[in-house]
């Protein structure tokens, strides 16, 4: 499974997709990953996560990019959740927007997006600020990478001589067309 | 030379800006772009065209290239939003066009499929968003006497807040139930089809003319033989009962003792008598002398025999007045435990199963709900569960709990609340009752606002008793403000 989302990430970074479509692909699995899916002692999941989520899943991003890196961030996101926490609950309580939470409080449906939990609001605009950035980051290291690495990684030694592994040999045998990239390269 | 059929994006002649615009800004690999420039060659306009004599491999190529230059266009996944937009606008038709008559039909089902008779419901109308059911009419026939129905509803309505139910909560809007009848006449007759509903035209006719409120003459047997089975459980009746039957057993021995001891007593009289009779100075012999000192002898005799008699029979009598007096505590202690039995069976929950009243509403609702007695216990039983529960032990948190919540005000509701219920009995014996119940809840404290329940009856004499009603709030309610209107 893993090898596979792997060869997947592979595929997508070599190609002829758009490099904004990874950068998007990372930064809402960054987004989704530390807003939390679900609190202890609430009863239902998260509604924003699950709006961002059908967001994300109606934009063309590559998926794979996507679920790779949501797992990757929701390990890591025990880490981030100080600074989100801390982040959100300095924004909950501004006393300038009591009033506006006090109304978004009284919306029925907006209750189960768990906004007034300092770790979803600062996880909201933590995702939110670093969004654009992160996109575009992304977007021009899959460039450089395209511009200055790809060719010269596929054209490598090492990596014929990886492919020529019996092991490697088989396993993209049985992965069929997700490292067929390499082939078309040297086609 | 067969002429090849190229990708439609390049088919035909592209000039310099074409081709930056269509292809060269939708390819992002440079070996993509070095492949199109070696494919082209430019015709007599000057414009750019692909060339003829492409081979096999060049041309699969071409039309991976163009492939994925038709997929870097736009910014939303089409396919998906379609797809998507299909679903809800088939769920949005179902909702208003079929939604109503499919969950009659399925509700016709399931209770024709419960009472075994025809069930006709009307007008219903089912909003799973809004938490809410509403139909104007239902009549369920009697399995045993088709022309007549089981029950029938009329206007009734289950509304319930969805988004409090998703917190866990059990928030009841509205529950109303209007014109309840039962044992009413029917039009046509409500037996299902199939040999087992089929029942006779003599006994079909003779149920037409029974009375509407025949169910009402089987309550109070009922509830008689309820009451009858639970003198089962009272001790000190029993014990009384025995005691009764082995004093009289004493008695009988007594009467017999008294009697022997009136002999005893009449023959040493008469003893005594003969002995008071000799006169010393009359005796002139000694055999005279011997005679009446045997005579003195046999009556002292008689005496202490009589005297211990008496003696033994006395201390018998206290014996048996020690036991009476025994007898009399153990009864006074077990009339206390029977008396806190029935009061307890008395205050108990309506669906505790040491509920007297309970058990005579089940035996008269047995009458004439029948089988639907079981579920309404069955609900009022999980009115418990919702009440608070004491704290659980603390695990360790999940680092998100660590964070907490920031709060804000807004409406808090109980675990449980039921906020209007309603509830109408139809042309009872010319009566009109009408209940209904506002605020009721397991926490009055978070509600704020006064459990308040009133009935109303129109020509007529009250059928129900106040304890009942009491009994059923005390039960339900732990505490709080409670009136009675």
């Amino acid at each position: 499974m893993f090898i596979q989302w792997l060869a997947k990430i592979i595929v997508a970074l070599n190609a002829n997709t758009r490099p904004v479509e990874i950068g998007l692909g990372i930064s809402f699995a960054f987004w989704l990953g530390i807003i939390p899916f679900n609190l202890p002692a609430m009863p239902l999941f998260n509604l924003l996560w699950l709006a961002l989520f059908l967001i994300a899943f109606f934009i063309k991003i590559n998926q794979a990019i996507f679920m790779v890196f949501l797992a990757i961030f929701k390990l890591l996101a025990p880490v981030i959740y100080p600074l989100s926490a801390w982040l959100g609950y300095a924004v909950l309580t501004v006393p300038e927007l009591y009033s506006f939470f006090t109304s978004l409080n009284e919306i029925p449906l907006l209750f189960f997006t768990y906004f007034n939990s300092p770790l979803v609001m600062g996880g909201f605009l933590l995702g939110l600020f670093l969004f654009g950035p992160l996109s575009l980051i992304a977007s021009l290291l899959v460039r450089l990478y395209r511009e200055k690495l790809r060719e010269r990684i596929a054209h490598s030694k090492l990596v014929k001589a990886f492919f020529q592994i019996p092991l490697v040999k088989k396993i993209s045998e049985l992965l069929g067309g997700a490292i067929s990239f390499y082939q078309g390269l040297r086609g | 030379m067969p002429k090849i059929k190229l990708p439609k994006l390049f088919a035909q002649s592209l000039t310099k800006a074409d081709l930056e615009k269509r292809i060269y800004r939708k390819i992002y690999l440079q070996e993509y772009r070095d492949f199109i420039d070696g494919v082209l060659e430019e015709d007599a306009n000057g414009n750019l065209r692909v060339r003829e004599n492409l081979s096999k491999k060049e041309l699969a190529k071409l039309k991976k290239i163009a492939n994925s230059i038709r997929k870097n266009k736009g910014f939303v996944n089409r396919g998906k939003l379609i797809f998507t937009g299909l679903f809800i606008a088939a769920l949005i038709i179902f909702t208003v066009f079929f939604k109503d008559s499919l969950v009659e039909n399925v509700a016709e089902q399931g209770l024709e499929a419960v009472f075994q008779a025809r069930c006709d419901l009307n007008g219903l109308r089912f909003s799973l968003l809004g938490g809410r059911l509403f139909f104007s009419h239902l009549e369920v026939a009697n399995r045993e006497k088709p022309m007549r129905n089981l029950f029938e509803l009329g206007p009734t309505e289950i509304r319930l807040n969805l988004a409090e139910m998703l917190k866990g909560k059990v928030i009841i809007e509205n529950l109303a139930c209007e014109e309840i009848r039962w044992d009413t006449p029917r039009k046509f007759s409500g037996a299902l089809p199939g040999p087992q509903t089929q029942v006779t035209a003599k006994a079909t006719a003779g149920q037409e003319e029974s009375n509407p409120l025949a169910f009402l003459n089987d309550v109070k047997a009922g509830a008689l033989a309820v009451l009858e089975k639970e003198k089962e459980n009272l001790q000190s009746l029993k014990r009384v009962l025995d005691l009764s039957k082995e004093y009289s057993e004493h008695l009988a021995d007594w009467d017999k003792k008294r009697e022997k001891l009136l002999d005893a007593y009449k023959k040493v009289e008469t003893s005594i008598k003969k002995v008071t009779e000799i006169d010393v100075k009359k005796l002139k012999n000694l055999t005279e002398v011997k005679a009446a000192l045997d005579l003195w002898t046999e009556t002292y005799q008689e005496v202490s025999a009589f005297k211990k008699d008496v003696e033994s029979t006395v201390k018998e009598l206290n014996k048996e007045l020690a036991k009476v007096e025994a007898d009399r505590k153990e009864i006074a202690k077990k009339v206390e435990e029977d008396l806190k039995w029935i009061m307890d069976s008395l205050t108990a929950p309506i669906t505790s199963s040491s509920s007297v009243i309970g058990k005579i509403a089940d035996r008269i609702l047995g009458f004439s709900v029948g089988q639907i007695i079981s579920y309404a216990k069955l609900g009022l039983g999980y009115f418990n569960e919702l009440k608070p529960k004491a704290p659980q032990e603390i695990k360790p948190e999940p680092p998100e709990k660590q964070y907490g919540f920031v709060s804000f005000p807004g409406r808090s509701y109980p675990r449980f609340l039921l906020q209007h219920a309603s509830c109408s009995l139809g042309q009872l014996a010319g009566d009109h009752l009408r209940f209904e119940l506002r605020n009721l809840t397991g926490q009055p404290d978070l509600l704020k606002a006064p459990c308040d329940f009133s009935y109303e009856q129109k020509n007529g004499k009250q059928l129900f008793s106040v304890m009942l009603k009491e009994q059923l709030m005390l039960a339900l309610i732990p505490k709080g403000p409670f009136r009675l209107r």
